[in-house]
């Protein structure tokens, strides 16, 4: 299968819906969407065989915006040799969106270390509020955000 | 009596429940388990938060640290998410050598799953055989490393140092001895009756909860999916290699212990491969190589030891975005770097297998006896630091 038969049917498959998809040599099909029809293409996809979730990457642009993008593949050959990023912004004084668990339960700990550890709200993911990897007692500025420094120790500190 | 009055919370960990720290926390009732969470994050390293003040090389030794066992993958994943940005491709031999060294590296970390699972139900004798055999390929993967275990051998455009002589016959005097030794490990543990009895048909994942939950590895493919990144998205020298990519249908303890056995059998297949069929040739990329003075290079070719081109120091990754995975011991390591183009990733995501694994814990002993999470737990190859990162 050819990378631009795939993005045809995947625009295919997603027709109606306000997307913007391109592509990476050899592999990578980006699909970009607004965050209230995330869940919409996230089934649609799971209906052409995209059965899991590799990774869940949020990226703070501070002031501007966060990026949650979810690589998605397949078990399955050929569709196992691609790689969708699914990509949403989300707006910096608001940072929610649909957890995407109801479509694939592979992002459970994905979404919540993301929610541990850059503050996003996955709304419908159940681990929302807890800790997952910061102890239970953390209080401040999610650490992967930008405006949370890391200290320099020892000799030269 | 309600469920809630009848049952009992059972914390096990966080010191060492078995690999590294983590605690599980189990309600149970009777033996019997009715629900259990992991509690992770005891040996966290915030990797993906330091590799944005770190410079692009100095990250190698930074994310081969989680995975002690298997730094290999995360090595070769990580420098091959780079080489994507910067637009290189390795010479042949190189990706012999990471093919090699990856092989190497599989066959002591399942030889490592196998160790640990043995001493959590009970056969310290697994426990002690298993990483009294590590120890010859720990030694090969030193004689060509020049470590251990955190080897950082794969550099962005190849390697750091070539094949010393007569590597190939000390290869396989190691693979010979595993290869007899594997009899034994049959006779005494894998077809022992007790040691049956404890995994068979026990912690059960079905095709379709592997596969919904995004479980990766031997874990994965113990449960009847046949995907392997090796023949998934081919990288290193894999494209040219014969090799099976190792299934068993059954889904329980018993059978990801066999898949991580089978698979050493389908390694040692590939060290052959490799040391009969390296090509001859640098193990630098030449724009990296032509960088070196002539009298370094000189030095460097005879000496099978690549010397860092000064560029290394700050090595700037055009602006862009990668995402490269590769198939480790435990199963797929992901990396996906943005970079802005300056000397460090604007952000790393760095997704181990242990972590993806991590969702078996509460999906696996659901129902299940307390004594057997440990033989659960085992069965997993879940190495605390690594999920942690």
């Amino acid at each position: 299968m050819k990378i631009e038969d795939l993005k045809n049917m995947i625009e295919e498959n997603l027709r109606g819906i306000d997307v913007e998809i391109t592509t990476r040599e050899p592999n990578i099909i980006d699909v970009k969407v607004s965050r209230d029809k995330i869940i919409e293409v996230a089934e649609k996809l799971k209906g052409k065989g995209f059965d899991h979730v590799k990774s869940v990457t949020a990226v703070d642009y501070p002031g501007e915006r966060f990026e949650v993008i979810y690589i998605v593949s397949s078990y399955e050959s050929p569709l196992s040799y691609f790689l969708v990023s699914l990509r949403t912004s989300l707006p910096y004084d608001d940072p929610r969106m649909s957890s995407l668990l109801s479509v694939w339960p592979s992002v459970l700990y994905q979404e919540h270390e993301e929610h541990d550890l850059m503050g996003i709200e996955f709304e419908g993911n159940p681990r929302m509020g807890e800790r997952l990897l910061l102890p239970e007692s953390y209080e401040g500025i999610p650490p992967l955000r930008k405006e949370f420094k890391v200290k320099v120790e020892g000799i030269d500190a | 009596m309600s469920l809630e009055e009848r049952t009992l919370e059972l914390l096990i960990g966080p010191q060492h429940p078995a690999s590294g720290h983590m605690r599980l926390v189990a309600k149970i009732d009777g033996d019997i388990v009715v629900e259990l969470r992991p509690n992770i994050g005891y040996v966290h390293r915030s990797v993906e938060k330091l590799a944005e003040v770190k410079k692009f090389l100095q990250i190698i030794p930074l994310v081969e640290r989680p995975s002690l066992a298997d730094t290999t993958a995360n090595n070769l994943a990580y420098v091959m998410a780079l080489e994507k940005l910067l637009g290189i491709d390795p010479p042949e031999r190189a990706k012999y050598l990471r093919t090699l060294l990856a092989e190497i590296n599989r066959i002591h970390s399942h030889l490592y799953g196998l160790g640990i699972h043995g001493v959590m139900i009970g056969s310290s004798t697994a426990y002690m055989w298993c990483f009294g055999d590590r120890e010859p390929f720990l030694e090969l993967a030193q004689e060509l490393t020049g470590a251990r275990l955190t080897y950082s051998y794969i550099i962005p455009g190849g390697v750091r140092r070539d094949l010393p002589k007569g590597f190939a016959e000390r290869a396989e005097k190691a693979i010979k001895y595993l290869e007899g030794r594997m009899k034994d490990y049959f006779d005494i543990y894998f077809n022992n009756p007790v040691v049956k009895a404890r995994l068979e048909g026990v912690g059960v994942l079905s095709k379709e909860d592997a596969i919904k939950l995004g479980v990766t590895g031997p874990n994965l493919r113990a449960s009847g999916v046949a995907y392997d990144v090796r023949r998934a998205e081919p990288y290193a020298a894999y494209p040219h290699l014969d090799f099976d990519v190792i299934t068993e249908e059954e889904g329980d303890c018993y059978a990801r212990v066999m898949v991580r056995v089978r698979e050493i059998m389908e390694s040692i297949k590939i060290i052959r491969q490799v040391l009969k069929e390296i090509p001859e040739g640098p193990i630098l990329h030449e724009s990296y190589e032509k960088l070196i003075p002539p009298k370094l290079r000189e030095e460097m070719k005879q000496r099978g030891v690549v010397k860092f081109p000064s560029v290394f120091a700050n090595l700037r990754v055009p602006a862009g975005e990668a995402i490269s995975r590769v198939e480790g011991g435990r199963g797929e390591v992901v990396f996906h770097v943005i970079s802005d183009g300056k000397l460090s990733p604007y952000r790393m995501r760095m997704v181990t297998p242990s972590f993806r694994n991590v969702i078996l814990f509460e999906h696996l002993t659901r129902g299940a006896r307390v004594a057997d999470i440990p033989a659960i737990y085992g069965s997993l190859d879940y190495f605390p630091p690594e999920a942690d990162r």
